[in-house]
């Protein structure tokens, strides 16, 4: 990655996050700016697509699609972050398989995750964190699965002086349950999955809850509260935000 | 056609209520899963050179197999023939049973025995011969323990992983009087012995095949308790069922599969008993059946064809977080979890799969364990978009919910002015029900206690930056 000073940063705010944690996204930005990035913030953003196009209906997801190359294509940055690995993955792996106008290959090689943005351009050496205490760290599983980022946002995290952190194993537990539709769809699946997962953090007597996709964090954060479970629920982005204060 | 499948809609959503309130199953499979899982993962990491080694080429040999299913397969007969085999081909289910009826009565026999085959569950074989006064015995143990039961086996490789030793001692004890233990050395003794006499007297023994050479005719067992090379050795007439998609081209192709099956089925470095057998011994007599049901049509459609790459090693059920609550039970299909969904659609019709489909986070684990690299997720995903494509006559109500909402997220969400809207109309029925009922009801959220809606902030996030 080329000098850290010298990137040209456009950001893409996810749905969920522009409408239930907006502070996800200052956050974002306040850690990109202590690296002495000025990230740039484009308007009339569109969805990236991809609810329409995991529930099969690929019309629409090319719509959304074509909307969010036609805004990129406008940028001259050298990336775009993207602070959900679920929403980066659709756009990496996914605009391929849509009918689209123009070609997304330009865009596409643009989009990074923000964890793993933040490691490969050595931005976080340059705050000094600190944190007092452990968390369960989640392994998103469009981050992992889709995207193979599994080491950048770990590596983060060791870097963090004072954290101990903990996460599952594949046969510990996976997914969260959100799976976008499929907590609609199967609703008790849904909420099952997600309380056993918690009850795992919860054994571990952990208390801060730490994920790089609002989603898992907005599924996981309406089942501890309606099951009264204390946890605390960040986006990496604030975790980071917080721990470099 | 369209209306007989809604009719036969499997209802996923109402089984995951039936098996989710079954605490002790659902503690069985947690455990039976994590247990195999964590062994697979310790003995993968030990090996993993030689494991993607082996991955790779097994995926190229079986590929190779796939690109032109029906002529290979012309020719595994032609070389199983000339080996003095006798190969019967079938697309129907019942013809292929009406045949294996037909060999066993020949032989005057009244019984069989029988080794693991999902093939045969898939054709409803044991069904099949018992109306027609034949009595199949199952002699896997796992196998065993759910014919015992009168229950379909729970999972591709484990068929019992559902039931916990207590479980099992309990219907040896009611059907064969074992005494009552609960030490399972003692059970499968009991089994062991119980078995023996079967497997002695047996004219005619059934096994599946997990591989068929295309070059040799030769077929591959691979199997850990040694019950399926009884099958295959002691009576003198031996039936092999398999599908057209067992294929192989090469018999050098054989340890490169070996290699990867009971590593990601089981976690052994290596399955106990691998019985490789084409002619037969003098005096014996030994035939294959092979099913073709649906397999060309797969092989056939180029975005599905990679579904035939599974070698069946249950993998992706056992990582699956929605497999680890249903079992193979919840999906009402003979191959339950990732697997099962890729497939269900072919045999059952795609529109009675509508909640099947659903039934998927898409979380990708099955992929990245996945040794065939199947992209299961993008299958799934296929999968939902024919059925989106569906024409109206066959529309279910939840199918338009799911198009409007997919719709009017197409409007909403293609700006930044609208997608601020949303949250206004959030907040708005917030407010109106707090009025109404003094708390915060969205019909649809607040039906399932154990999770609560969040609350939108005041200002999205685009609202509050571009104010600046």
């Amino acid at each position: 990655m080329a000098n850290i000073d010298k990137i040209k940063v456009s950001l893409f705010i996810p749905c969920l996050i522009n409408q239930f944690f907006p502070d996800t996204a200052f956050s974002m930005i306040n850690v990109m700016k202590k690296c002495g990035i000025e990230p740039e913030v484009k308007k009339n953003q569109p969805c990236c697509g991809q609810p329409g196009y995991n529930m099969g209906f690929h019309d629409d997801a090319a719509a959304l699609a074509q909307k969010f190359i036609d805004l990129y294509s406008q940028t001259d940055a050298d990336y775009i972050v993207v602070p959900s690995g679920s929403c980066a993955a659709m756009v990496k792996n996914n605009y391929k398989n849509l009918n689209l106008k123009s070609s997304s290959e330009k865009i596409c090689e643009k989009i990074i995750e923000f964890s793993d943005f933040m490691y490969k351009s050595d931005a976080y050496k340059k705050l000094n964190l600190k944190y007092k205490g452990a968390i369960f760290y989640h392994k998103s599983c469009h981050l992992l699965n889709e995207l193979k980022i599994d080491e950048s946002p770990k590596n983060i995290l060791n870097s963090i002086s004072g954290l101990k952190w903990f996460e599952a194993d594949i046969y510990d537990n996976t997914c969260c349950g959100f799976g976008g539709s499929f907590s609609a769809a199967m609703p008790e699946l849904s909420i099952d999955i997600g309380t056993k997962k918690l009850e795992f953090v919860k054994e571990l007597n952990l208390s801060a809850f730490v994920a790089c996709d609002a989603g898992c964090l907005m599924h996981l954060k309406s089942v501890s509260e309606a099951q009264n479970l204390k946890i605390k629920f960040y986006h990496f982005a604030e975790f980071i935000d917080y721990c470099s204060n | 056609m369209q209306s007989n499948e809604k009719q036969n809609l499997i209802k996923v959503r109402q089984n995951s209520i039936t098996q989710l309130s079954n605490k002790k199953l659902q503690r069985n499979l947690k455990n039976a899963t994590a247990t195999t899982l964590k062994k697979r993962c310790d003995v993968i990491r030990k090996t993993s050179a030689v494991y993607e080694k082996a991955r790779e080429n097994a995926i190229d040999a079986r590929d190779n197999s796939i690109e032109n299913l029906e002529k290979n397969l012309e020719c595994f007969i032609k070389n199983a023939k000339f080996k003095g085999i006798k190969v019967f081909v079938y697309d129907d289910y019942d013809m292929a049973s009406a045949k294996i009826t037909e060999i066993i009565k020949s032989k005057n026999a009244d019984f069989t025995v029988k080794s693991k085959s999902m093939l045969t569950e898939e054709m409803r074989l044991n069904h099949y011969l018992e109306e027609h006064g034949i009595s199949p015995i199952e002699t896997d143990l796992g196998e065993f323990i759910v014919q015992l039961c009168g229950e379909l086996p729970a999972h591709l490789t484990a068929p019992a992983l559902h039931k916990s030793k207590e479980e099992v001692a309990e219907i040896f004890n009611r059907k064969l009087n074992m005494p009552l233990t609960d030490d399972i050395n003692q059970m499968t003794a009991f089994a062991r012995s119980y078995l023996r006499d079967k497997f002695l007297s047996a004219k005619v023994g059934i096994t599946g095949a997990n591989f068929a050479v295309t070059e040799t005719g030769s077929i591959a067992v691979i199997e850990n308790e040694g019950n399926a090379r009884m099958c295959l050795t002691l009576p003198q007439t031996h039936i092999a069922v398999f599908g057209a998609e067992k294929l192989i081209p090469k018999f050098s192709d054989i340890p490169n599969f070996l290699e990867i099956l009971s590593k990601s089925a089981t976690g052994q470095l290596l399955n106990a008993y691998t019985t490789i057998t084409s002619a037969p011994e003098a005096g014996h007599e030994r035939y294959y059946i092979i099913v073709t049901k649906n397999r060309f049509k797969i092989a056939s459609d180029a975005k599905m064809k990679k579904i035939l790459r599974c070698i069946r090693c249950g993998a992706c059920q056992n990582v699956c977080p929605v497999f680890q609550r249903l079992a193979s039970h919840g999906y009402e299909f003979t191959y339950g979890g990732p697997i099962g969904i890729m497939l269900a659609p072919f045999f059952k019709g795609i529109a009675a799969c509508e909640e099947m489909l659903d039934a998927s986070t898409l979380c990708g684990f099955c992929k990245s364990l996945c040794p065939m690299k199947i992209d299961i997720p993008e299958i799934i995903i296929e999968h939902r978009k024919r059925l989106a494509k569906l024409p109206a006559s066959s529309l279910s109500l939840k199918r338009i919910v799911k198009k409007c909402f997919s719709f009017s997220y197409r409007f909403f969400y293609s700006y930044e002015f609208t997608r601020s809207l949303i949250p206004y109309g959030i907040r708005f029925a917030e407010k109106l029900s707090n009025k109404i009922s003094g708390r915060f009801y969205i019909p649809f959220w607040d039906k399932f206690r154990g999770r609560n809606f969040i609350k939108a902030p005041e200002k999205t996030f685009f609202e509050e930056y571009f104010k600046k």
